[in-house]
């Protein structure tokens, strides 16, 4: 049954890629730029043959659909090409070195929402329309209306500029890197036992973190909060607390799980979109991640960096929704896959 | 960027009547706040050559970051500043409004028509059309908007049309989920069979039947909808891909006060409050909507 | 809504259930991203921490761009050749006052008109031990014109110029043969650096271009893409070019680059201390770097020129009034002193007063409405025109500038911007009127940037421009090898240029450096070079 649901679920990953993958193409083929051109930037005594060597050293001169060809079968297996603005260094070679910047960026983000949203959340429910509940539900709404490019730049003036609080830019202070194992800075301080690094990568994090963690953090709190004042008028509930349970038991065990079903499809359509709001945030604090790199990538017409970090995007948004659909699953019997 | 939550919410609606809309609403101080706030933008958007004192375009190079009014070395001439180039902010500002005000209606409208007419088609008919679009949906949900719309905006440059294109591009998904939902529960519904019964032409049970009972769903999902696009045009200005720079627009300006976050704050902080504004206003009006027109939708 | 559990009156799962679920759930949900992070992430790239001696020791200098590769072959981008330009030496190179001064050649003399025979300096290694020799450079000649068979074309071939291949003659000695007299090889050889050919056979160009090796006064420690690019001093370094004192193993530890793109933050780095140099400081920030206690502003002109140029084919600029009109359109006063602060010098045609050739004589620009108005009232416009001025995204706080100057003369101006390569190629297609663009003349003689912009067949001739004399003087200019009569053709040029008038204003920004008070012997350089061999930090 669970292999059924999960294979099929699986399968259905590939004609969405493919289907990202070629509206992709066709853009980036629409655009007038010649990443030769790129390339050759402000070039000098450039002759038309040196310009005819690049593009067919590239398989530029080749039609549309040879040329998608060539990248379908190359991904296959593996093998994502070469980049033109990144001057024919292999495509694999530079998404390995920048994501796992974004990767520790989303990942901090997604628990930093969870951890401002969930108790938030279970809190406001307790006494709705109380103090708590008020600012609560203010904070969210304003939240979701923040334009996150805006709160970014105004977190930097205010918290790096001004109070000299907090980082406004790069991974962690200079010289205190630790050991690269995942690649990830603060896991890595964590693993090798190096707090002074563990809390320089945390700093550093914050700022845009934080930006990146506000919508999901607002839409997470009040979606659970709306759900645990639900599941708190239900029977079981009052039949517990009848039953002479203590107050924390009765929410934490009872109401909370079952208030967070409802809640985990918020978590996932938000955290895939915490992968496109990446692409601000990184672009605002000039963090260098895959976001950044896709946008600087699109201006420089680069195809296939494009591709490849597209196909990325649109890979861990599906897998996402799958792990959220198996979790709801697991959690809720009345959802199972028969 | 923000996505309004209504998938699971939207099981039903009330078909709510005007006067009774009306006083749901008047309950909601705080919806009853934010449609005032919307009024002003939509007059100032309206006015705005009478409203700011400087043409917005006007450079001024013996007043270049000038600060606001109430900082040292302000003056009541520029009442928010000047940016980098000497052109007054606030003018700027209100004239921001217009283009903010006009892509978000447009582009709405856009994505209500093809949401809707494709939600009425695929609720009611079915089949592989439904199978075909839900596949769509699929693929293009799948897709990063901030990608496709840099790599629209780059194939085709600056151009109005292309932005629209872009911000419509995923914005038609929201209205298609609501109305095929809709119309699927309503497929079974009694005054549909009946409808049936008496010989009706498929058309006109979508068209009279059906869709009269959608409208209060798409009238709130296009007002959360407004809220993003705003957003969303914002964060393509900004990224230097939205509106062409002699068009004020608010992201444009934010971008534009990047350069001088250190010392001159206010060319990049205050057009994005405006931003926040209009937003808020816009989400707390649509909320307001929402609960006015089926309680259960709300959260 | 949700089944009720009063039946059980318990949460519905036990312990064990739940364990099961978050195990399936981890193994589909986790693992996946889980295994990808670990595909993409540092395995099989561990890098140990900096020593801590070597942090204190270096000089965190910042960039204002990141850097997309490190092999100095391929690549178009000046703050690569600025930190490569550390990690590996060229035969020839300039030193502050950018006078060509042998480096890892000894001398050179020209055999004929098309040969050049170099003599090598003796006892120079490589950071692996190896030592340099006569095919290393046959090796990068090569390289960079395409002789070797399999590697990737060069971009930077055109850079080096008609060269047609290097003969090796002893392991001392290099022969680079030019196609056609070509006075100025050793002024071009600056920008070409010298790769060792072993190294590079082992590790291939995609090893190389990550960890590249040269015989430069630094080698290279860690490049964490977008993070920092770290180097370390060279023990064994030769010593570097005799002319440019001291000569000797580099005093610095090491030098760490940080690439930050955004202006605020370098000012802000500067300003904490946590770098001692950054480069690249905006016209209106460099009163505040002035202000600094414990860093100073330092200035140099810059070798790029920003003008705005006029599609000669089109109306209206076909006509040539219309355009002698446009030369005194813009008032240079005001964007230079208002705008720019003072930081740059309009100039009356494309070079900059420290290139070779430039004419005094050219009168300094200055704006004149109504003089503008007469010429173009005679052109046929007596109402003035509507353009639009097409710019790139960077350049557009000038070109709104120079529009808004522009509507006192009739000339009403709507700002267009674009992506920097989408507009390069509209204008190599020749597709936009009236355009603000700029290009960089690092090597200080005209033949780097006239002729690719002027000469009727020139690769970036945005103009249209095609004037048969022009074209004449610029081979000449090109083939002699007398520097008297090269500098006579190019004066002639500027002239009819300055009467053609396919350009009409043009500027010369300053480069601005914020330089800390503790970082001895550097300054600002014209050509935006950070070499660090020769600096040294104050405790």
């Amino acid at each position: 049954m669970w292999s059924r649901f999960i294979s099929r679920r699986v399968l259905q990953l590939i004609p969405v890629l493919l289907g990202v993958s070629f509206i992709v193409f066709l853009t980036m083929h629409l655009t007038p730029g010649d990443p030769v051109e790129h390339m050759l930037g402000q070039a000098g005594r450039v002759s038309q043959q040196q310009v005819d060597e690049l593009r067919s050293y590239y398989g530029l001169d080749r039609s549309f659909a040879v040329q998608y060809w060539v990248f379908l079968s190359h991904a296959a297996s593996g093998d994502f090409g070469i980049s033109y603005s990144h001057q024919g260094r292999p495509v694999a070679s530079i998404i390995r070195e920048r994501s796992p910047a974004t990767i520790e960026l989303t990942l901090f983000a997604f628990l930093l929402a969870l951890v401002l949203a969930i108790p938030a959340g279970v809190i406001a429910s307790l006494r709705p329309q109380g103090a708590f509940d008020r600012i609560a539900t203010v904070s969210a709404l304003i939240g979701i209306s923040l334009p996150g490019f805006w709160l970014g730049i105004v977190l930097m003036i205010l918290f790096g500029l001004r109070l000299h609080w907090l980082p406004i830019s790069g991974r962690i202070a200079l010289g205190m890197a630790p050991e690269t194992i995942t690649g990830l800075a603060a896991v890595d301080a964590l693993l090798t036992g190096n707090a002074p690094a563990f809390w320089s990568a945390l700093r550093h994090l914050t700022l845009p973190g934080l930006v990146l963690a506000a919508p999901m953090a607002a839409m997470v709190m009040r979606m659970l909060r709306s759900s645990m004042i639900g599941v708190l008028e239900q029977d079981y509930v009052q039949f517990a607390r009848a039953k002479g349970l203590p107050e924390t038991m009765v929410v934490g065990k009872h109401a909370l799980r079952n208030a967070l079903i409802p809640t985990i499809n918020i978590v996932a359509l938000q955290t895939g979109l915490l992968l496109s709001g990446n692409m601000i945030i990184e672009t605002v604090f000039r963090y260098p991640g895959l976001g950044k790199l896709a946008v600087d990538a699109i201006g420089a017409a680069d195809y296939p960096l494009v591709q490849a970090v597209v196909l990325i995007y649109a890979g861990s948004y599906v897998l996402l929704n799958l792990g959220a659909d198996i979790l709801h699953a697991v959690l809720d019997p009345t959802v199972r896959p028969t | 960027m923000t996505q309004t939550l209504l998938d699971d919410q939207l099981i039903g609606t009330t078909a709510a009547t005007a006067p009774g809309l009306l006083r749901l609403l008047a309950r909601n101080r705080a919806a009853l706040v934010a449609a005032a706030v919307i009024a002003a933008f939509l007059l100032m958007a309206a006015v705005a050559p009478m409203l700011a004192s400087h043409d917005p375009n006007q450079q001024r190079s013996e007043s270049i970051r000038v600060p606001p009014v109430w900082q040292a070395g302000g003056s009541p001439r520029f009442p928010l500043g000047t940016d980098a180039l000497g052109r007054d902010l606030l003018s700027r500002i209100v004239y921001g409004a217009r283009v903010s005000i006009t892509l978000g209606v447009i582009v709405v409208l856009l994505t209500m028509i093809v949401g809707t007419g494709l939600g009425l088609l695929a609720g009611y008919f079915g089949g592989w059309f439904d199978a075909f679009v839900s596949r769509i949906v699929d693929v293009l949900l799948a897709f990063p908007f901030l990608i496709f719309a840099l790599a629209i905006m780059a194939a085709t440059g600056p151009s109005l049309t292309a932005l629209v294109l872009a911000l419509a591009f995923k914005g038609w998904v929201d209205f298609y989920r609501v109305v095929r939902g809709d119309v699927l529960a309503a497929r079974g519904a009694a005054y549909v069979t009946a409808a049936r019964g008496l010989g009706a032409s498929t058309a006109h049970i979508i068209f009279r039947e059906i869709l009269p009972n959608v409208v209060p769903p798409i009238i709130v999902v296009a007002t959360l909808r407004m809220a993003t696009i705003i957003i969303a045009e914002a964060s393509l200005s900004f990224l230097g891909i939205g509106v062409p720079p002699s068009i004020p627009a608010w992201g444009t300006m934010v971008s534009d006060g990047r350069a001088d976050i250190a010392t001159a704050w206010w060319i990049a902080t205050l057009p994005g409050l405006a931003i926040l504004l209009l937003v808020l206003s816009v989400n707390l009006f649509g909320e307001g909507l929402r609960d006015a027109l089926d309680p259960r939708m709300s959260l | 809504m949700r089944a009720s559990r009063s039946d059980k009156g318990e949460g519905a799962f036990t312990r064990r259930q739940l364990l099961l679920a978050g195990l399936r759930l981890g193994a589909v949900a986790g693992v996946a991203p889980g295994a990808l992070s670990l595909l993409l992430a540092g395995c099989g790239r561990r890098q140990a921490p900096l020593r801590r001696d070597l942090v204190q020791g270096s000089i965190p200098i910042a960039l204002d761009a990141d850097v997309e590769t490190l092999d100095p072959a391929m690549h178009r981008s000046r703050t690569v050749e600025a930190v490569v330009r550390n990690v590996c030496d060229g035969l020839v190179t300039r030193d502050a006052q950018m006078e060509y001064v042998p480096e890892l050649a000894v001398s050179w003399k020209t055999e004929g008109d098309t040969r050049w025979v170099f003599r090598l300096r003796e006892g120079v290694r490589f950071h692996d031990g190896s030592p340099f020799t006569a095919a290393d450079v046959k090796f990068t000649i090569d390289r960079i014109i395409g002789a070797i068979a399999g590697l990737r074309p060069s971009p930077r071939k055109d850079l080096l110029g008609p060269v047609s291949g290097a003969e090796v003659i002893d392991d001392h000695t290099v022969a680079i043969v030019t196609d056609g007299p070509y006075p100025i090889l050793h002024k071009k050889l600056v920008f070409q650096e010298i790769c060792p050919k072993a190294y590079f056979e082992r590790v291939g160009p995609d090893e190389f271009a990550r960890k590249p090796i040269g015989a430069g006064p630094f080698r290279l420690v860690e490049w964490a893409p977008g993070e920092r690019i770290v180097l370390e001093r060279f023990d064994q370094y030769y010593g570097g070019s005799p002319d440019i004192p001291p000569v000797g193993v580099p005093a610095l530890a090491g030098v760490i680059f940080m690439p930050l793109e955004e202006a605020a933050t370098r000012l802000a780095s500067l300003e904490a201390g946590d770098v001692a140099l950054a480069v690249s400081i905006p016209a209106d920030q460099a009163e505040v770097v002035e202000n600094l206690s414990g860093a100073r502003l330092s200035v140099a002109q810059g070798t790029r020129t920003h003008f705005v140029g006029m599609n000669c084919r089109r109306p209206p600029f076909s006509t040539r009034g219309v355009r002698r009109a446009m030369q005194f359109a813009v008032d240079p006063g005001t964007i230079v002193e208002h705008y720019l602060l003072g930081r740059a010098r309009a100039l009356p045609g494309m070079l900059v007063p420290m290139a070779f050739g430039w004419d005094s004589s050219l009168p300094e620009p200055r704006q004149d409405a109504r003089r503008a108005r007469a010429l173009l009232k005679e052109a046929g416009y007596p109402d003035g025109i509507d353009v639009v001025l097409d710019c790139e995204n960077s350049d557009k706080r000038i070109g709104e500038a120079i529009a808004g100057s522009m509507r006192a003369t009739g000339v009403r101006v709507q700002v267009r911007v674009w992506k920097k390569d989408n507009l390069l190629n509209q204008l190599r297609r020749q597709e936009r009127e009236l355009f603000l663009t700029s290009w960089g003349n690092s090597s200080l003689d005209p033949s780097g940037i006239l002729p690719v912009l002027f000469r009727s067949d020139g690769y970036s001739n945005f103009f249209g421009y095609q004037n048969p004399q022009v074209d004449r003087l610029l081979d000449q200019a090109d083939r002699a090898m007398d520097p008297e009569a090269r500098r006579r053709s190019y004066v002639e040029v500027q002239q009819l240029l300055h009467e053609d008038a396919p350009t009409c204003f043009h500027l010369a920004l300053e480069e601005l450096y914020g330089i800390s008070n503790r970082v001895r012997d550097f300054e600002a350089r014209p050509d935006g070079m950070l070499p660090m061999h020769d600096v040294s930090l104050r405790a």
